[in-house]
């Protein structure tokens, strides 16, 4: 893995000014993360550029406003608000900070953070926001196979294919970082609050706009850089022609990050971007083995996705497994494995009555084996077992 | 001279009886009503001279006061035009006060003297048959209405000669007849559920909708079938008895709904009411306390298409007829009561779009656009609503050459032997003392199915009000298939139908 950015050197334990001196750097306006790491890079420290900083903007034309905004922003009211709303702030210059975001080229200033970071090895899940059930059940079938393997999975917190990661990897028992468009401390979208709650407390939920800031539309192409900053490699599981998903691609390529693809239905336009991915290079992804191989961990990865590793009826679930009615769901469970079913076509198949049929995959989905989705389609549960259960 | 006929006018759902004096006497020619008429009554006046005049009968140019008592009740509509032209023949010595004693007549009549239909006759021959009338005169139009309910002796009365000559015995008219059998027999059902090809869980849902008397919600996208679905919930239903089949027809008497030369009616009626109806149109109401909707649906199902468009006012107005089987109409002169025991089916779309889980066209609802359309749903009213289900497209090829589902009859029997099951268990429990609400109406639960009932409670974050319509589904299952005990499966197929409770799972 190269990353060919001048990053700093590792840190010096950073003493409050230097801190606060990336804090206030971060809030100068027109002032972008690239400029902040150049300055850096030349002055040797943030506190030398803040020093100094009329000598840096001299030459720009917005350099009344900046040195206006220096005047003014006082980086320890800053950190003092940010802390009193439960967040953790850290400077580029600060250990805890993700070593693989401060060498990228532009890294944020300052993050802030609720819940915890850690250096564990991550990896991105993007994709669409409307995805298809396909889409979702692949996505939690890799965040949560990657998160029982300890990697941590970082995403978006955007609905669709981000949230299904999300839960996914909470599900699996590991941790998974939110990197959002809007203050930590604002939930976007405000559906997602009890998940957020959930990854701030397996995870961490992060951010690099202050505290309050709402989830404008231009905020979310910067996050992407975290997104893929922080992982290893970018999965992007479904999205259009057009995606958000590809644009955290260009920035994980810039990154020198590696890319993963999972591929979809040829009939789906929500498989143009991996696919037109896949044409390109990025590695295809079956199972969360093909991730692990290419990054180097896990050493009990899995190469092949799925097979045998489905919980057996009435292992390993909260609700007592009724007497009777094995033999349907097996063979339900079956008839489920070339992928989603109408219930009425499972009746038929099945031979079954539809009220036999409704009977038994409501057992099956008590079990977490399977799923309703709208529509009357079950499929069979890619995680296999249930969610929050 | 004076005289007095009988006659009703109807004040909510019944007859009210009505006295019509005439009194002619000497003074400057008038013609004046008193005794609170309405408007159409007033206008008795004009009708009743001209009729008089062309049946070849006199008005004398004499003082002419016409009472209709009691006093202090309103009378309304054109019924009593008979009435008061055979009184005024009567005041003027053109026919026999005895001829017409103890005869009822209600009739609105034409300026040629023929007798035009009117509402609520079947309510009319209820209160003759209470006064033990001697004879019933109404409008050919209504005889066979007036006939299906009651014994009283039925004339069908064509003109207003022709009633003076029936009372006079010079021409007099057959009695109608009419028999009110136990269950009436049924008109062919033009809808059966039968054309329904496919959507296997929506006809079953159907079913055990008939068999419980529950409420059912159909969710899907637009034209798969909910209208149709819901259309033929009637046919599955018992058939009407006849006391309900005159309850039926009365009200679609006094709503002036009946076609003429209708005797009983024998369906279960199916009310479709649009979702800008007003609250009176629904639920009752308005100046003249009008039957409402759910009325008309009395002993029949009340369709609500596009669930969450209609009024909020609309909704609420409908839990306590829910709950109570009737409903309480207030107006300035006192309460009418009006029943309305009626099976609800609700249909909505899944989404504002209409395309969640449609596979053909993609869903644009945001989330949030989706709870929002989800929480317009009156929450108290869906309480109410024991069943929701989903009914999705069905691939095209289903439609076209599926096979042809089962038909309503061999369903319909089904629904009644578990609808005389839930019958039998409720009177047993009356006869031991139990309560007819809680745990005790469900019968027998077995162990293992309580067991899975509260992990399965637990699991789907269920309210405890949910708990409870679930169980009483699975009482409903278990009684379809003849089981004593409320078993697991029971509970399991019952758990399908709480689709709402899964989308917007209650706040723990």
């Amino acid at each position: 893995m190269g990353f060919g950015s001048p990053a700093p050197e590792v840190p010096a334990p950073a003493c409050g000014e230097e801190i606060a001196a990336w804090v206030g750097l971060s809030r100068l306006p027109g002032v972008g993360p690239r400029t902040v790491a150049g300055w850096v890079a030349r002055a040797g420290s943030a506190r030398a550029v803040w020093q100094h900083l009329p000598s840096f903007v001299q030459k720009r034309a917005d350099a009344a406003e900046i040195l206006a905004a220096w005047g003014e922003v006082d980086p320890s009211a800053v950190l003092a608000g940010a802390r009193s709303l439960g967040l953790t702030v850290l400077a580029a210059c600060e250990p805890g900070f993700p070593a693989l975001l401060r060498a990228i080229p532009d890294p944020p200033p300052v993050l802030y953070v609720r819940g915890r970071l850690d250096e564990a090895p991550s990896v991105a899940v993007v994709g669409a926001r409307r995805a298809t059930p396909y889409g979702l059940a692949a996505a939690e079938r890799l965040a949560f196979d990657l998160a029982q393997e300890g990697i941590t999975i970082v995403s978006g917190l955007a609905r669709g294919i981000d949230s299904a990661a999300h839960k996914a990897a909470l599900d699996g028992g590991g941790r998974t970082v939110a990197v959002l468009g809007c203050g930590a401390d604002v939930i976007y979208p405000p559906e997602h609050r009890r998940l957020a709650e959930a990854v701030a407390a397996q995870g961490a939920l992060v951010s690099e706009f202050p505290p309050g800031t709402p989830p404008l539309p231009g905020h979310f192409p910067r996050r992407n850089r975290i997104i893929s900053g922080i992982a290893l490699g970018v999965v992007v599981v479904e999205g259009a022609q057009d995606s958000g998903a590809l644009m955290t691609v260009d920035y994980a390529l810039d990154q020198g990050r590696e890319v993963f693809a999972v591929p979809g239905s040829i009939f789906s336009p929500r498989s143009r971007a991996p696919h037109s991915l896949l044409r390109q290079g990025a590695r295809l992804v079956e199972g969360a083995g093909d991730i692990l191989t290419e990054l180097g961990l896990g050493s009990r990865a899995r190469s092949t996705p799925g097979e045998g590793e489905m919980v057996t009826a009435g292992e390993s679930c909260a609700v007592p497994a009724p007497s009777g009615g094995a033999e349907g769901k097996a063979r339900l469970l079956t008839l489920l494995e070339g992928g989603p079913q109408r219930l009425d076509d499972l009746a038929e198949q099945a031979s079954l009555s539809a009220s036999a049929v409704g009977a038994l995959v409501t057992m099956l989905e008590l079990q977490g084996l399977v799923r309703t989705l709208p529509g009357q389609m079950v499929m069979r549960n890619p995680t296999g077992r249930g969610r929050g259960g | 001279m004076l005289a007095a006929v009988l006659s009703a006018t109807i004040v909510g759902l019944e007859a009210l009886p009505v006295s019509v004096e005439v009194d002619v006497g000497p003074g400057l020619p008038t013609f004046a009503i008193v005794g609170l008429p309405d408007p159409a009554v007033q206008e008795a006046r004009e009708r009743v001279r001209s009729a008089i005049r062309n049946s070849h009968y006199e008005v004398p140019p004499r003082r002419t006061i016409v009472n209709l008592a009691p006093g202090d009740r309103r009378k309304e509509g054109p019924a009593l035009d008979l009435p008061i032209a055979l009184a005024v023949l009567i005041a003027t010595g053109q026919l026999a006060q005895h001829a017409v004693t103890g005869h009822l007549a209600v009739g609105e009549l034409g300026l040629d003297g023929s007798v035009r239909t009117v509402p609520g006759v079947l309510a009319v021959a209820q209160a003759a048959q209470a006064l033990h009338a001697r004879g019933l005169l109404v409008p050919e139009a209504n005889a066979l209405e007036a006939a299906a309910g009651e014994e009283v002796p039925v004339y069908a009365i064509p003109t207003l000669r022709a009633a003076v000559q029936h009372l006079q015995g010079t021409h007099p008219i057959q009695t109608t007849e009419g028999a009110v059998l136990d269950p009436p027999p049924e008109d062919a059902a033009p809808d059966d559920l039968a054309e329904v090809r496919g959507q296997g869980a929506a006809r079953r849902a159907l079913e055990i909708a008939g068999a419980g008397g529950h409420n059912l919600l159909l969710i899907g996208p637009p034209g798969v079938g909910k209208t149709m679905l819901a259309r033929r919930l009637p046919t599955i239903l018992p058939r009407l008895s006849g006391a309900e089949a005159v309850e039926v027809t009365k009200i679609y008497s006094v709503a002036g709904l009946l076609p003429a030369w209708q005797g009983l009616i024998t369906r279960r009626p199916f009310r479709a009411p649009h979702h800008a109806a007003s609250a009176p149109a629904i639920v009752g109401g308005g100046s003249s306390a009008r039957p409402g909707e759910i009325t008309l649906a009395h002993h029949g199902v009340l369709f609500l298409d596009e669930l969450p468009e209609f009024r909020h006012d609309v909704l609420e107005g409908l839990r306590q007829p829910m709950e109570d089987g009737i409903v309480v109409v207030a107006r300035a002169a006192g309460t009418v009561r009006f029943p309305a025991r009626f099976s609800l089916i609700a249909a909505m779309n899944p989404c504002p779009c209409g395309y969640r889980g449609d596979g053909r066209r993609d869903c644009t609802c945001t989330p949030g656009r989706l709870q929002h359309y989800l929480a317009r749903l009156s929450g108290p009213l869906l309480d109410r609503i024991d069943l929701h289900v989903e009914v999705p497209r069905p691939p095209t090829d289903e439609l076209l050459s599926g096979n042809p589902g089962e038909p309503s009859s061999a369903v319909r029997e089904r629904v009644t032997v578990a609808r005389m099951r839930a019958t039998t268990r409720a009177a047993a429990c009356q006869a031991v003392g139990l309560p007819l609400r809680g745990p005790q109406r469900w019968g027998p639960v077995s162990a293992e199915a309580l067991a899975f009932m509260r992990a399965a409670a637990d699991r789907l974050v269920l309210a405890a009000r949910a708990t409870e319509r679930v169980l009483r589904v699975a009482r409903t299952i278990a009684d379809l298939e003849g089981a004593e005990a409320v078993a697991v499966h029971h509970l399991a197929e019952a758990l399908r139908y709480r689709v709402l409770d899964r989308w917007a799972p209650p706040a723990p």
